[in-house]
């Protein structure tokens, strides 16, 4: 009969021969979840399966705690660990280090090194970055014509917009045909005659797989390109995707992507009407100043400056009527003078004195004329016989 | 008179002419014809707000379709 062993020894020596094992130290394990158990310590306890068998595996607290998504039943997941067996019940079991999704690995990575390739071209460079329209004429939008994404654009923008000018054009947003209707949209867009001021490209929340369309080259490359701004709502506020780092602008919902281009109707016309009080406001304290300073000129100028004016022509006035005075007095002297002597000269020269001495003038009366010789006058003739004291009727005989 | 002038534009344009008044650095006349044009843009902004008429259409096969929300 052989050595017989206590169990304990048994089970010693098979887990010092798995501790041995380079593979098993250190191995990666592709399978799908199921018994999965989150136990209140904190350590997760799970079995994963494939078509044929089942292994049991244990997360340690430590480890747990570093998972990037809770794995539920039914994920396919790769994990990392070591395989050793548990001594006291004599079972083998995967000491699971990570768990990630299978097939997410190699999405993040193509993910990863899109990224890093468009930013080291400089595609996410703020330079680019187009000026979204304060108001837009037109927005175009790129979604599916169906589900909750398109309805809460239209409520949200007709709700701070009333009169929104939307043209969608449906687009795949899950699938493999994502990128390409996304890139029709964008092309379509730029092309068109009575164009749209910007775009919107959106899409509800969704798995990091759900939402990988909108990361592709090729679409990024497009955005990049379009001459029309591009407001990217790709999923919610915690997911990225490359279509929000190329666009000119990322809103962290579809809803938030109508506010950002619709500006509220209400703000604005307050705006308006704020700007036009001030206008008012404005024109009103220029005029009142003018009006203040109009009157401080009166007072100042126009009062007093015409009252010295007035001043100064009165003077003017007056003595001009002074020289004119003199100018008048001297006339009538002179003319007084003239006359004096004049009278004086006609008084000298008057027939009367000689017929004082004596003399007389003798005219015939029928002719008034003064008889000069003995030819004027004939036999019965009248004769008028002028004195200095009176005249004589007298006829010649 | 700005036919072509987008609605911001229009309202810095506003904005600016506010300013510049509220300055009071100006001529009565210049005063005049910038408040004047203050209130013509003013009505310009409020007509841009209201004349455009609400369309939401849907581009099908390169035509375009009133959309209808599909409940």
């Amino acid at each position: 009969m052989n050595k017989v062993y206590s169990v304990s020894n048994v089970n010693k020596y098979i887990k010092m021969m798995f501790d041995k094992d380079p593979l098993l130290i250190d191995i990666a394990i592709k399978g799908e979840i199921t018994n999965f158990k989150a136990h209140y310590t904190g350590h997760l306890y799970f079995t994963l399966k494939d078509n044929a068998s089942t292994i049991k595996c244990v997360m340690f607290k430590g480890y747990a705690s570093l998972n990037k998504f809770a794995p539920k039943d039914g994920d396919s997941v790769i994990i990392t660990g070591s395989i050793s067996s548990f001594e006291r019940d004599g079972v083998y079991q995967v000491y699971v280090k990570t768990i990630s999704l299978d097939g997410q690995g190699d999405l993040y990575l193509k993910y990863e090194e899109l990224k890093e390739k468009l930013k080291n071209e400089g595609l996410f460079n703020p330079e680019y970055k187009k000026k979204i329209p304060f108001l837009p004429r037109r927005v175009g939008v790129i979604t599916s014509k169906t589900g909750a994404v398109i309805r809460d654009i239209i409520n949200v923008s007709t709700r701070r917009y009333n009169n929104v000018n939307l043209l969608i054009y449906p687009a795949a947003v899950q699938g493999v045909n994502t990128a390409e209707t996304v890139i029709n949209g964008i092309e379509v867009f730029n092309n068109m005659e009575n164009k749209v001021d910007v775009i919107i490209i959106a899409r509800g929340g969704g798995s990091f797989e759900d939402l990988f369309g909108f990361n592709d080259e090729n679409l990024a490359r497009t955005i990049f390109k379009s001459k029309i701004p591009i407001v990217s709502a790709v999923g919610h506020e915690t997911d990225f995707t490359i279509c929000d780092f190329v666009s000119d602008l990322r809103a962290p919902t579809p809803s938030a992507a109508a506010e950002l281009v619709y500006p509220s109707k209400l703000e604005l016309i307050s705006n308006i009407n704020n700007l036009k009080l001030r206008l008012n406001r404005a024109i009103q304290v220029t005029l009142d100043k003018r009006k203040q300073s109009l009157k401080n000129i009166t007072a100042d100028r126009l009062q007093k400056t015409p009252q010295s004016i007035i001043q100064k022509y009165t003077m003017i006035v007056d003595s001009n009527i002074k020289t004119m005075e003199n100018i008048i007095k001297n006339r009538y002297n002179n003319l007084m003078k003239e006359y004096t002597k004049n009278i004086a000269l006609l008084d000298s020269y008057s027939p009367l004195k000689t017929l004082a001495r004596g003399y007389s003038v003798v005219t015939l009366t029928k002719t008034n004329k003064i008889i000069k010789s003995k030819e004027d006058v004939s036999k019965d003739d009248v004769i008028n016989i002028k004195l200095s004291d009176g005249q004589i009727e007298a006829s010649v005989i | 008179m700005s036919d072509n002038k987008t609605f911001e534009e229009n309202l810095k344009e506003l904005e600016n002419i506010v300013v510049e008044l509220e300055k009071g650095e100006l001529g009565l006349e210049e005063s005049i014809s910038k408040f004047e044009k203050g209130i013509a843009v003013s009505k310009e902004c409020n007509s841009k707000l209201e004349d455009a008429e609400k369309r939401i259409n849907i581009l099908l096969e390169g035509k375009e379709e009133e959309f209808k929300v599909e409940e």
